[in-house]
């Protein structure tokens, strides 16, 4: 069934933020879920607090910023 | 058709590069470079990276990457390619390509700028791609451990050497550019530093008030940080306030050495973290801003295509066109640090081998378009302002008077009143000799931004832009210390296991508190050098990237000689020649040149003369006897990358040559073929 005229620009809308979120690095605790969702079902998944903590500490290991 | 379009953009492109070159003699528009820049970069990705791509690598989209193998919905995710992008940009972008131009345009705005588009299209693109593409193919393993791998145990050492010390001094180089922006600059100083709390409050909001809520953190912390310029300007005018950060050179570096000590041992979330989310903010919202408001104005550019100081004698830093812009420029062309980020990072986020070419290559060109806006910033000010900003006092005769009477008889006119006006107009106590690229790229930022959205904010621009660079920097250097406390430890595990434990405080403070002497030393003797410390650092800086370069591309050279590639191992193999040729000169001249100015040996030879016949003025020969040691101990590090750039190319020769003859070789890493379950794979 073909969409409202009014439900288009919402959709383009909720598109840019996706992609916002996603160059933002914002989203990656939903990806998490969904992953685990997919993958471990399971498993009860890590809260967000406890994923972002989790997150922060792996990603400063290594070599992060240049010069 | 692509044929057709290939024609256009080639003349495009030399039409533009003519239109530059036969400009000498009056001034020459902006749009000129971009057009020229734009024109390359695209000849570069679409035939150059996608034949190598094609043909070299053979990158296959029906691979499954380590992404999507190792899938951990942590570090390993298949990321949509626009946003691995995004995220390998911001790694790769720092604070070199927009202050290596700034010096190199000294030389006038020719070089530097040819040396942008072709270095980065024939080298620090390769580079970065075929790194990630190596990278990709081994589960992203590092620089390090691939150098280790593909050419054994003296590579592996080499490369973590390279990157050690190419940090230690990259860190005091940006810690002098930082302070040189400071000095007795109150609000300058008192923005800068507002942006610790601004960082801590960001930390303990995403902690503990809202957690995890990045977006919201990021935008209230972006709001406080402008807040933070404009404050600035406000204490400016309080004489008690003003008279508070009105500090000189030396106590700003021990801030610094401190801040650095304080951000390594603290907790990555409370510091470290909320400052890189402002950054990568503030970097990317400012460069578009940048790039819009060149494309919007189209200034003219005001420098000489060639100054004369191509001989050699310029007083931003000392040493002939050639190496010296080459070694000048790094980052903005082809940086080795990039090479850190291409392995590790970025290849666990890659959804296909399809978007190697975007991310590596891409993301470079973008890279060295922001190293043209750059040139753009510093060349489109008044020659004689630009020298004036940059040039130490000591060498243009001590006083301000003396100078412009230099730099007017050196043919770039310029009067005390003028840049006295100047300095009234960005809110700053004087101009004069604020080496080291930021304050002048400020003035070059501001004078565009002001020329878009209104002149009456000049001084708000131009403290926005030393902000914007301060808060990257500063990223950078605490990022970059604890970076350099883990490769220590790391090392120092060897001697005593305790101390390789990264969560054990006495082995945390103790490794902290070393790598932050070790470039706080650095620092220190830059800060109180009377011709600035830029002319020694950034030269030694810029050695020091082009070595891991070369370390990069040799490592890289080796794997493509290992998996048959052999004949076209030259688009590695010949930006390694060239770095090689550029680096060796560099580090000859820096070692063993004469002249005072450009060798550290003769520099040091020259003050242990003058200090002995009592030739000094007091306050010089105070400092005179740290100035000689520095310089010997740059000599020292100087022939050490020599010698450590000569082991990895010999060893990559080395396996080179015995896998041609049939002569066994370590075995190629590559993790075996497997077919990838993504959809779009299924008909590639």
């Amino acid at each position: 069934m073909p969409d409202r005229p009014a439900a288009a620009p919402r959709r383009l809308v909720r598109a840019l933020h996706e992609v916002l979120r996603g160059a933002a690095g914002t989203d990656a605790y939903d990806q998490y879920l969904v992953h685990q969702r997919r993958h471990h079902p399971e498993a009860p998944p890590l809260s967000r607090a406890a994923f972002f903590r989790e997150q922060l500490a792996a990603r400063w290991e290594g070599v992060r910023r240049c010069c | 058709m692509r044929r057709l379009w290939g024609l256009v953009l080639a003349a495009g492109s030399a039409f533009a590069l003519a239109g530059i070159a036969l400009n000498r003699g009056e001034s020459i528009n902006a749009l000129w470079l971009l057009a020229a820049a734009g024109c390359i970069y695209t000849l570069g990705y679409r035939w150059y990276a996608a034949w190598i791509a094609a043909r070299v690598l053979a990158c296959d989209p029906s691979r499954a990457t380590p992404a999507e193998r190792l899938d951990n919905g942590r570090d390993y995710v298949p990321t949509a390619r626009w946003i691995v992008f995004g995220h390998h940009f911001a790694a790769i972008a720092g604070p070199g390509p927009l202050i290596g131009p700034t010096l190199a345009a000294q030389f006038g705005y020719l070089p530097g700028t040819l040396w942008i588009l072709i270095g980065a299209v024939l080298g620090g693109c390769v580079q970065d791609m075929v790194v990630l593409f190596a990278s990709t193919r081994r589960d992203g393993r590092t620089l390090g451990q691939m150098a280790r791998d593909e050419l054994g145990p003296v590579g592996g050492l080499a490369a973590l050497f390279g990157t050690l010390a190419i940090m230690i001094i990259l860190i005091a180089v940006l810690g002098l550019v930082v302070v040189n922006a400071m000095r007795h600059s109150a609000w300058a100083a008192s923005t800068v530093f507002a942006t610790i709390p601004v960082a801590l409050l960001v930390g303990l909001y995403l902690r503990s008030l809202r957690p995890a809520r990045v977006a919201e953190a990021t935008a209230i912390g972006v709001v406080l940080l402008l807040a933070a310029v404009v404050g600035g300007g406000w204490i400016d005018h309080q004489p008690a306030l003003r008279a508070l950060f009105d500090l000189d050179g030396r106590t700003l570096a021990w801030f610094v050495m401190g801040y650095g000590f304080v951000a390594a041992i603290l907790p990555v979330w409370l510091l470290l973290a909320p400052r890189d989310y402002l950054s990568t903010f503030l970097k990317i919202g400012t460069i578009v801003l940048l790039a819009v408001a060149i494309l919007v104005l189209r200034p003219e550019l005001r420098m000489p295509a060639l100054t004369r100081f191509v001989d050699g004698s310029g007083p931003v830093f000392a040493g002939k066109l050639f190496p010296f812009v080459f070694i000048t420029i790094a980052c903005g062309a082809i940086s080795g640090f990039h090479a850190l980020i291409s392995s590790g990072t970025t290849p666990k986020l890659l959804r296909s081998e399809r978007d190697i070419r975007l991310v590596g290559y891409g993301a470079m060109l973008v890279e060295s378009g922001v190293a043209v806006m750059a040139m753009i910033a510093a060349t489109l000010l008044d020659p004689g302002v630009y020298f004036a900003i940059n040039s130490p006092l000591a060498l243009l005769g001590g006083t301000p008077d003396a100078a412009v009477a230099t730099l007017t008889q050196w043919g770039f006119p310029v009067t005390a009143a003028q840049m006295q006006a100047l300095a009234r107009q960005v809110g700053e106590a004087t101009l004069f000799a604020r080496t080291g690229g930021a304050p002048s790229l400020a003035v070059g930022m501001a004078d565009i931004l002001a020329g878009v959205f209104g002149t009456r904010l000049l001084a708000l621009w131009y403290h926005f832009a030393i902000m914007f660079e301060a808060v990257f920097i500063l990223t950078t250097l605490d990022a970059g210390t604890r970076v350099g406390r883990f490769m220590l430890q790391d090392a120092l595990s060897g001697l005593w296991a305790p101390l390789g434990r990264t969560s054990w405080y006495p082995s945390v403070v103790l490794s902290s508190a070393l790598v932050v002497a070790a470039w706080g030393y650095f620092l220190y003797v830059g800060v109180i050098d009377p011709y600035g410390g830029i002319n020694m650092l950034w030269p030694l800086f810029g050695i020091s990237n082009q070595m891991l370069a070369a370390i990069a591309l040799a490592v890289v050279t080796a794997i493509l000689v290992k998996s048959g590639q052999a004949r076209r191992a030259w688009i590695s193999g010949l930006p390694l020649a060239w770095l090689a040729v550029v680096t060796s000169t560099a580090a000859w001249q820096k070692l063993f040149s004469a002249n005072p100015k450009i060798g550290f040996l003769a520099g040091a030879g020259d003050l242990a003369g003058k200090l002995a016949q009592g030739a000094l003025p007091p306050d010089k020969a105070a400092v005179a006897g740290q100035l000689i040691l520095n310089q010997r101990i740059d000599a020292v590090l100087t022939a050490l990358f020599l010698l450590v750039l000569w082991t990895v190319i010999m060893d990559m020769l080395r396996i080179s040559w015995r896998h041609v003859q049939g002569a066994p070789v370590p075995r190629s890493a590559e993790a075996p073929y497997q077919r990838s379950a993504l959809p779009e794979a299924a008909h590639a």
